[in-house]
């Protein structure tokens, strides 16, 4: 499914989009539905502008960011280092793996209920359940994929005079680097998720507040904003993580290519 | 790093394991008093009180509807546009890349305009969980179609299999195991969302019961749900498994 | 050029002294609970240095376990595998592993990288590293190729980065495990006379599994055969005394083929047997 020009490509992406904009601004001109259900774009555009205007976007994009990267980065670091440890010592991976898969069910966002018991509603309760949200997603992958280096590479390198550390350095840290970055992708879109319903379940500011905010007061001019923003803002994370990907490459996706 | 280690020796160190981390927890809800946590003893009465009354199987049946119902329809639409996506290149050229963009978009923020246009009912909460589910199962099956061996189709062709007989006898059953294997994935997925969507719009179903135990302050409440959440995925997980293993057995040979 | 081989590789020992010994050898592996399942049994071998044999067997006679066990991978269950007169215990750079499978190379390694991988374990000098690496990369013909990945390459050119990462280590015995099963035939018939040729000139002690008779035929010194379970130990052992490089259309091949094959478990001379 590989498509031929990069411009094509993103004309098909931008083509739904530009529908959906052309389809809505003509339900709203025509008044199909009473403009309290579907505000006229340039109404959400005018809502847009004023919130960019009193800083509310750059604030809120700021403070979901924030979140959302601190969060990430430790559950992914937690992950990894959980990860490789527990991929490598068989007894013990056996021991817990009965006790993750019931947790693949359970939405990060149900320890909020708990989190907010045990810590407060402050920052620290946001940070924990984002840390877990990230661990959540990426921790299974990279384990599995710890468990699962090929052994004939491990058998290469002890016959080269490998052992211990440098094992460990030279052969299982390349080897992960793969299941590493996807699941640090993963845990990304479980982290977005996870921040996006907890901010529009309890929080005073954000992306997801916005929207919240919007629907609190009815209007229908800021969930628009809100939502979008959110669209957008998962589309750009998304796009930065390809690309990422597409940097590091080569050396360590060749083989799967 | 595999080990030829008998079977029944994972089982024991399964439950050992399990074992251990129940005398870990109760011993935490010793020392930190039942208010804060509430111990695995504590929260396994609360399990068997609650499970007698209606209110909580209504709470779980609830629930579960609005998951099962979401992943059923989710991922039998995602098929048919699956195989449409596979079977027909022009269709899912055009599809497949907003298709991948899409899938990044928390489907819970499109909640509160749905809410407002077609109100609090089943349908937003089966729709929200189906869209994920149909999402993801119509990008697997598609590309499940292509990777299709063109020599078993060629095969069927030769034999004098006609177009039809050639997409129903042998492109179907042969993207069945991917499917299946998709749609099992899936069923962890459509749990992804329903504890957003009911603290947002719900007044009953699991989700609501964590989120209210927060205001009452019940700690075993709240952990009695996510306990729910895990129990309710495993024992959907087992019986799907079970019933693809009993039909479709001659499809997951190919492991 | 052969200056700079003398340098690398030490000059060919007197023959007949014995470089590796199986000493009652047997594995089992435990399936179940309660099964055990033999593999190897009563292996008793002497391997002359310099020496290049060949085990043969149909697939589930043990020769890859037997491998195992000298390159320190696996422990026998029964017996002692001996190097210089002294137990194996574990995997070490004196005995250099070529695997079946191209897998065994490192993907996020350029083909340099690869070969000094080894190197770079035994900390050798920097410079001494550059010249190994280039020599051996010369011998298997990849020299236009260094900076190139393993996924760019074809297998049979991966199968030959393999080779020169493993003698680039020079070490004292070389354990091939079927390292062209997966190769077409022509790569195959090539990859055999470099390897042949290579090795003779090296004078390493070359331990080499296969299931190809003609392979087997082509290359080594002296062959054995194993037998598969019940009863996995050595069958036959004979010397191949044909001058290399070797010809497969000449009649003392042939004769020598008919042999082996002769000697070779039918999985269906078996099956009728137990019928």
């Amino acid at each position: 499914m590989k498509l031929q020009s990069k411009g094509m490509q993103a004309l098909l992406i931008l083509l739904p989009f530009a529908v959906a904009l052309a389809l809505w601004a003509s339900m709203s001109a025509m008044e199909v539905v009473p403009s309290l259900f579907l505000p006229p774009p340039a109404q959400v555009w005018d809502a847009f502008v004023q919130m960019l205007q009193n800083g509310l976007i750059f604030e809120s994009l700021g403070v979901s960011l924030l979140r959302l990267c601190a969060g990430w980065l430790l559950g992914l670091l937690l992950a990894t280092c959980i990860g490789w440890a527990l991929g490598m010592i068989g007894w013990l991976r056996r021991g817990i793996q009965p006790l993750l898969f019931p947790l693949r069910f359970v939405e990060p966002v149900a320890w909020l209920s708990m989190i907010i018991l045990w810590f407060g509603t402050g920052e620290m309760s946001k940070l924990i359940l984002l840390t877990y949200a990230s661990f959540f997603g990426s921790f299974l992958y990279i384990m599995t994929g710890v468990a699962s280096i090929d052994e004939v590479k491990i058998r290469a390198a002890r016959a080269m005079g490998a052992s211990g550390f440098r094992l460990f350095r030279t052969i299982i840290v390349p080897s992960t680097v793969p299941s590493i970055l996807a699941g640090a992708r993963i845990g990304m879109s479980y982290s977005f998720l996870t921040i996006v319903t907890a901010e529009m379940m309890d929080a005073t500011s954000g992306v997801g507040y916005i929207i919240k905010y919007g629907s609190v007061y009815m209007r229908m001019d800021q969930i628009f904003v809100g939502t979008i923003l959110v669209g957008l803002l998962g589309i750009a994370i998304d796009y930065t993580f390809r690309q990422a990907i597409k940097r590091i490459g080569r050396r360590y996706f060749l083989d799967q290519l | 790093m595999t080990s030829r280690r008998p079977l029944s020796w994972r089982w024991l160190i399964g439950l050992l394991g399990t074992l251990c981390f129940l005398l870990l927890w109760q011993i935490a809800a010793w020392l930190s008093g039942p208010s804060f946590l509430p111990g695995p003893i504590r929260v396994l009465l609360l399990f068997f009180e609650q499970i007698q009354t209606r209110e909580y199987l209504v709470t779980v049946g609830a629930s579960y509807q609005r998951v099962m119902l979401g992943w059923g329809l989710g991922s039998l639409f995602g098929l048919v546009l699956g195989i449409v996506m596979g079977r027909y290149r022009w269709f899912g050229t055009i599809i497949y890349s907003p298709m991948q963009f899409f899938r990044v978009i928390p489907a819970v923020a499109l909640v509160p305009i749905l809410v407002i246009w077609l109100g609090v009912g089943e349908t937003i909460k089966i729709l929200i969980i189906g869209y994920g589910v149909a999402l993801v199962v119509a990008i697997n099956i598609a590309e499940a179609v292509q990777r299709v061996a063109p020599a078993r189709l060629q095969a069927a062709r030769s034999m004098g299999a006609g177009p039809l007989r050639i997409f129903w006898g042998v492109l179907i059953p042969s993207v069945i195991p991917e499917a299946l294997k998709g749609m099992r994935g899936s069923l962890a997925f459509a749990f992804m969302s329903i504890v957003g969507i009911e603290t947002l719009a719900a007044q009953e179903g699991v989700g609501q019961m964590i989120w209210s135990a927060r205001v009452l302050h019940q700690t075993d409440v709240a952990l009695l749900g996510v306990l729910t959440l895990g129990l309710m995925g495993v024992l959907a997980d087992t019986v799907v498994r079970l019933a693809f293993r009993i039909f479709g057995y001659r499809f997951m040979l190919r492991g | 050029m052969s200056a700079m081989a003398a340098k690398h590789l030490p000059s060919i020992p007197e023959a007949r002294e014995t470089a590796l010994e199986f000493v009652n050898i047997g594995k089992e592996y435990q399936r179940h609970t309660k099964e055990k399942v033999k593999v190897v049994r009563e292996v008793n071998l002497k391997l002359e240095r310099g020496g290049f044999l060949c085990v043969l067997g149909p697939s589930g006679c043990g020769k890859t376990t037997l491998m195992n066990m000298v390159a320190g991978f696996e422990e026998p269950s029964e017996g002692e595998i001996r190097m210089n007169g002294k137990a194996i215990k574990g995997p070490g750079p004196e005995r250099g592993v070529v695997f079946q499978s191209d897998t065994a190379l490192f993907p996020w390694l350029t083909v340099e990288e690869n070969i000094a991988y080894g190197l770079k374990m035994k900390r050798l000098p920097k410079a001494e590293m550059k010249e190994r690496i280039h020599y051996w990369m010369k011998q298997v013909g990849l020299e236009q190729h260094g900076a190139k990945f393993p996924g760019e390459l074809s297998g049979g050119m991966k199968q030959r980065v393999q080779i020169a990462r493993v003698l680039a280590g020079d070490p004292e015995i070389l354990l091939m495990d079927e390292p062209f099963a997966a190769l077409d035939a022509q790569t195959r018939t090539y990859l055999q006379q470099e390897l042949s040729a290579l090795c003779r000139k090296a004078g390493k002690t070359v331990l080499f599994i296969t299931h190809d008779i003609q392979e087997a035929l082509l290359l080594a010194d002296r062959v054995i055969v194993m037998a598969r379970a019940p009863e996995p130990n050595i069958k036959a052992d004979l010397p191949v005394d044909l001058p290399y490089p070797r010809e497969r259309m000449t009649e003392p091949f042939a004769n020598l083929y008919n042999r082996l094959l002769d000697e070779i478990d039918n999985p269906f001379k078996a099956s009728v047997h137990v019928l």
